[in-house]
C-alpha cells in the first residue's frame, strides 16, 4: 500500500522517466528484431543486393570472368539499343507471355471452380490436377519432347487418328512458341489453381444465396460475386504469372529447343544466359539483367496501378 | 517481474543461440567454400614447402601472364630440380622409349612428403571415370613423391567452372583443354606457356595434335586425347538395299563426297519407325565438328588466312552447303533434328547407313544388331583433309607444383598410361610411336581398322573457330535452321551467315 501511495505520489517523475525506459525497451526490441532477421539480411546483402550492385557496376565494363573488368563507359548500353537478337528475344518472350499468362490463369480458375464442387472423391481429382506442377521441369520437358516428336510422338498419332497431317511442333519456326505455351499450361496451372481454390473457398455461401434470391444466374453470380470476392487472388496469380513468364521458362526452353529453330524460341532469359555463361560477356549481360529487372518491375507497377480499379479487399481499399 | 525476467533471459539465450548458429554457419560456409579448391590436407604443407616459382605464383593468383620457364630464377630452378627432367628426356632415343623413361627421370626433389596435384578433367561415363582414376593411380605409383587426385568435373560447363576457379585464385594443377574454348583461356593469359618445357618433347607428338594448342608459336597444352573423324557404316543396311558400300567405292578408288551422297541415297527410304537415312550429317550446323571437312575437301576455306573474314558465301562453301541441303530436303538421306531427337546416337538404332564418328563411338557398337563397317573421310577436289576433337592438359597460371603438373600431363598421353588409357578404346594416340603400339592395337574391336585411324589422324588439319566461338556457332546454326525449314535458300543463308558472323571475329 505504501508503495502504491509512493508510486502515485511520484507519478510525474515516473512519467518523466517513461520515454527513457520506452526508448531503451524499443531499442532492445529493435536490436532483437534485427538479430532475428540477420541471417536473411546477410543472405540478401551477399547473394541478392551485392550481385545487383555488382551487375550495375559491370554494366559499364568489359568483363569475361578471367581477366579484370575494363571500364568501357556507355558502350554496353549503346549495344543494348542496337542488338537485333535482344529485340528478337524480347518479342519472343512477350509473345509467350501474352499467350501463356491469360490462358494459364483462365484455365486454372476454371479448374479451381470445377474442383470447388462438393463431389465424392474431389480430393483425388484435386491431387491429379495438381500433380503435373510437382514434376521436375527437366523431366516434364523431356516427356514433352517425346509427346511432340514429329515422327513417333503421341500428339501426331492423335492428329493422325483425326486425319490431320503431322506437325513438326518444336521443330517448326511457327509452332515452336505455341508448343512451349502448351507445355507451360500442362505444368503451370497446378499452383495458381490451388491458390484460386483457396480463394474460392473463402467466398461466403450466403453471398451466392442472396444473389440467387435476387434472380442472378450462374454467369451473373460468377461476374458479380465470385470475381470481386477473389479479385485479390486473381491479382496475386497474375503478378506471379507475369514474373514467371519472364524468368521461369528457362529450364523448359533450354531443355527442349535452346532457343531454336532459327531463334524462333530464343526467349530473353535464354539470351541473357548465353551472353553471360556461353559467351562470357558478363559486362554486356549485366545491363541485360538489369533491363529484365526493370521490365518486370514496370509490368508489376502497371498491374498495381490498374489493380485499384478491379481488385477489391474485404476490409476496404488496400493501402 | 520474474516472469518478464525469465522471458527476457530466454529470448536473449535464444538470440545468442541464433547469432552463434548463424556465425558458425557463415564460418562453416566460408571454410567449406575454401576446401574444395585447396589441396588436400596432406598436400598443403608439401605445396607450401618448396620455395618454387610455382608457390609464388599461387600466392599471386590474379597474375595472368603465362610464365615461360626460361624466366625461372636460378635458385628457384634449383629448388625444383624435376623441372628440368622432362625436357631433359634423351632426344636421340626412340620416341616411345623417351616417353617411358622421361617421367621416371623427372622425380621431384625429395622433400619428405608428396606434392599434391589436383587434376581436373571430365569423364563421359562411369567406365571412363575409372579409366581416369586408374591412369592417375598408375602415375602416383610411378611417382611416389607426387600425389595426383582426379577431380572429375562434369563436362557441361567445364570451362565455366575452370574459369571461375582460375578467377578465384584456386585453379587445379592441370586441367583438360578443348579446342572449342582454349583460345579464350590463352588470350586471357591464364594458361602457362609450355613452349620451352615441351621443346624436347615436341618430336614425340603428331604435329597436328600440337597445333591445336599452339597460339602465335607458343604451346599451351600437352596432348593426350585425339578423336579424328571417320565413318562407321551399317553393312547390313547396305546389303539389304543391294547398294554399293563405301568400301566398294574405295576399292574402285572412288570414295568421294559425291559417291557418299549416292551411297546415302541408296539406303534411304521407308516411313515412320522404319524410315532409314543414309548419312548422319546433321552436324552441318557445327562448323568445327563437321562442316569444315567437306568444305576443305572441296578445295574451300571457311575463313580467310588472317581469320578476319568468313568465306562462307564463296562458291566452294555454298556448293557443299547446297549438297547437304539437297541431301536433307530432296534426297531425304540426312535426318532432320526432329528425326534424331531423343536418341543419343541415331546410328545405333540401325536406321542409318553411314555416320560421322569418333573412335569413342566404337564402344557403343559392341552389341549392335547389325554388321559394322568402317572407312575414312571421302575425297573431294582435294584431300581427304580431316578434323579432330582432341584434348590436352593445360597448366593454369597460378598452379602450384608446375613441374609435377607437367609430369602428370605428359604421363597421360604417353606410353606409360597407354596400357590403361589407350586400352580403354576411346582415344586415338597423340604420340607418333603409339599409333602402331600394341596397347592401341589391342583396343580395337573386330569392326575397327587400324589403318583407318592412322589415315584419319594423319590427315587431320588443326583448326579452332576463332573470335566469339559460341556466338559464331549460334549465328551459323540460326541461318542453317532457316534453310532446313525452307525459310531461305542456301546462297541467301550463306550471305546472311557471313553478315552475322563477320562482326563476331573482332
Amino acid at each position: 500500500m505504501s508503495s502504491l501511495v509512493e508510486s502515485q505520489a511520484s507519478a510525474p517523475d515516473v512519467r518523466a522517466g517513461l520515454p527513457t525506459r520506452r526508448s531503451s525497451l524499443a531499442r532492445k526490441q529493435a536490436i532483437e528484431g534485427y538479430l532475428c532477421i540477420l541471417p536473411w539480411l546477410i543472405g540478401f546483402i551477399c547473394f541478392t543486393l551485392g550481385p545487383m550492385v555488382g551487375a550495375l557496376v559491370l554494366s559499364f565494363a568489359d568483363y569475361d570472368i578471367i581477366t579484370p573488368p575494363r571500364f568501357t563507359g556507355l558502350a554496353n548500353l549503346t549495344r543494348v539499343l542496337n542488338d537485333p537478337l535482344l529485340y528478337r528475344s524480347l518479342g519472343n518472350t512477350a509473345y509467350i507471355s501474352l499467350l501463356a499468362v491469360p490462358l494459364q490463369q483462365s484455365l486454372a480458375l476454371t479448374l479451381a471452380m470445377a474442383l470447388n464442387q462438393k463431389l465424392r472423391g474431389i480430393a483425388f481429382y484435386r491431387t491429379v490436377f495438381y500433380l503435373p506442377s510437382q514434376m521436375p521441369l527437366v523431366a516434364a520437358a523431356l516427356l514433352w519432347l517425346w509427346v511432340l516428336n514429329p515422327d513417333f510422338g503421341l500428339a501426331n498419332a492423335l492428329l493422325d487418328k483425326l486425319g490431320i497431317p503431322p506437325l513438326k511442333w518444336l521443330f517448326d519456326v511457327n509452332l515452336v512458341k505455341p508448343s512451349i505455351v502448351m507445355i507451360t499450361l500442362w505444368g503451370g496451372i497446378g499452383t495458381p489453381m490451388i491458390v484460386f481454390l483457396a480463394g474460392l473457398q473463402g467466398v461466403p455461401e450466403s453471398l451466392y444465396e442472396a444473389a440467387s434470391i435476387d434472380g442472378a444466374g450462374a454467369w451473373q453470380r460468377f461476374r458479380n460475386v465470385t470475381v470481386p470476392m477473389i479479385s485479390p487472388v486473381i491479382f496475386f496469380n497474375l503478378i506471379i504469372g507475369v514474373i514467371a513468364s519472364f524468368q521461369a521458362y528457362f529450364t523448359l526452353v533450354y531443355t527442349t529447343t535452346q532457343g531454336g529453330p532459327a531463334n524462333a524460341s530464343l526467349i530473353y532469359i535464354i539470351y541473357l544466359f548465353f551472353k553471360a555463361f556461353k559467351d562470357f560477356e558478363m559486362g554486356y549481360a549485366s545491363p541485360l539483367a538489369w533491363l529484365l529487372c526493370l521490365v518486370v518491375l514496370a509490368l508489376t507497377a502497371i498491374q498495381f496501378y490498374f489493380a485499384r480499379r478491379w481488385v477489391h479487399y474485404e476490409g476496404g481499399e488496400r493501402t | 517481474m520474474s516472469d518478464r525476467l525469465i522471458v527476457r533471459t530466454s529470448r536473449r539465450a535464444l538470440l545468442r543461440l541464433v547469432v552463434g548458429g548463424a556465425a558458425a554457419s557463415v564460418l562453416a560456409a566460408c571454410g567449406g567454400a575454401a576446401s574444395p579448391t585447396s589441396a588436400p590436407a596432406g598436400a598443403q604443407g608439401a605445396a607450401a614447402k618448396p620455395p618454387t616459382e610455382a608457390a609464388g605464383a599461387a600466392a599471386k593468383p590474379a597474375a595472368p601472364e603465362p610464365r615461360p620457364e626460361g624466366t625461372r630464377p636460378a635458385a628457384a630452378a634449383a629448388a625444383t630440380a624435376p623441372a628440368a627432367a622432362p625436357s631433359a628426356a634423351p632426344t636421340s632415343a626412340p620416341a616411345a622409349a623417351a616417353a617411358t623413361t622421361a617421367p621416371a627421370a623427372a622425380k621431384p626433389a625429395a622433400s619428405g612428403s608428396a606434392a599434391s596435384l589436383r587434376v581436373a578433367y571430365w569423364s563421359s561415363s562411369p567406365e571412363d571415370h575409372n579409366v581416369f582414376e586408374n591412369v592417375f593411380k598408375a602415375f602416383n605409383e610411378k611417382n611416389p613423391n607426387i600425389k595426383a587426385t582426379f577431380d572429375d568435373v562434369p563436362s557441361d560447363g567445364f570451362d565455366v567452372k575452370m574459369q571461375t576457379q582460375i578467377a578465384a585464385g584456386t585453379p587445379p594443377d592441370t586441367m583438360e583443354l578443348h579446342p572449342a574454348w582454349v583460345l579464350r583461356f590463352i588470350t586471357s593469359k591464364v594458361l602457362n606457356d609450355l613452349t620451352d618445357r615441351m621443346k624436347e618433347d615436341r618430336s614425340l607428338y603428331i604435329p597436328a595434335q600440337l597445333e591445336f594448342w599452339n597460339y602465335q608459336d607458343h604451346l599451351f597444352g600437352v596432348p593426350y586425347y585425339s578423336g579424328p573423324s571417320f565413318i562407321f557404316y551399317n553393312k547390313t543396311l547396305f546389303k539389304k538395299a543391294g547398294a554399293k558400300t563405301p568400301d566398294d567405292y574405295k576399292a574402285e578408288n572412288a570414295w568421294t563426297w559425291e559417291n557418299l551422297r549416292k551411297a546415302a541415297k541408296d539406303v534411304s527410304g521407308g516411313s515412320g519407325a522404319d524410315k532409314t537415312f543414309g548419312w548422319l550429317g546433321t552436324d552441318f550446323d557445327n562448323l568445327q565438328f563437321y562442316t569444315c571437312v567437306p568444305v576443305w575437301d572441296n578445295g574451300g576455306e571457311l575463313i580467310n588466312k588472317d581469320e578476319s573474314a568468313w568465306l562462307v558465301d564463296q562458291p566452294p562453301v555454298v556448293e557443299v552447303a547446297q549438297m547437304h541441303a539437297d541431301m536433307t530436303l530432296k534426297d531425304k538421306s540426312i535426318p532432320l533434328p526432329a528425326d534424331t531427337q531423343g536418341v543419343s546416337w541415331f546410328f545405333r538404332t540401325g536406321r542409318v547407313g553411314m555416320a560421322w564418328a569418333g573412335k569413342f563411338r566404337s564402344l557403343e557398337l559392341v552389341n549392335a544388331d547389325f554388321e559394322v563397317g568402317i572407312i575414312g573421310t571421302p575425297k573431294g577436289k582435294t584431300g581427304p583433309v580431316n578434323r579432330d576433337g582432341p584434348n590436352a592438359s593445360g597448366l593454369p597460371a597460378g598452379t602450384k607444383n608446375v613441374d609435377q603438373a607437367y609430369q602428370a600431363a605428359r604421363f597421360f598421353g604417353g606410353a606409360e598410361a597407354a596400357p590403361i588409357y589407350l586400352a580403354s578404346g576411346r582415344p586415338v594416340p597423340v604420340q607418333k610411336a603409339l599409333l602402331d603400339s600394341d596397347a592401341f592395337k589391342k583396343s580395337l574391336k573386330p569392326y575397327e581398322k587400324l589403318e583407318v585411324y592412322q589415315e584419319s589422324i594423319n590427315s587431320v588439319r588443326a583448326w579452332r573457330v576463332p573470335g566469339k566461338g559460341p556466338e559464331i556457332g549460334r549465328a551459323w546454326k540460326a541461318e542453317w535452321d532457316k534453310v532446313l525449314v525452307g525459310q531461305q535458300d542456301v546462297p541467301t543463308a550463306m550471305k546472311n551467315a557471313k553478315a552475322a558472323m563477320d562482326p563476331l571475329l573482332k
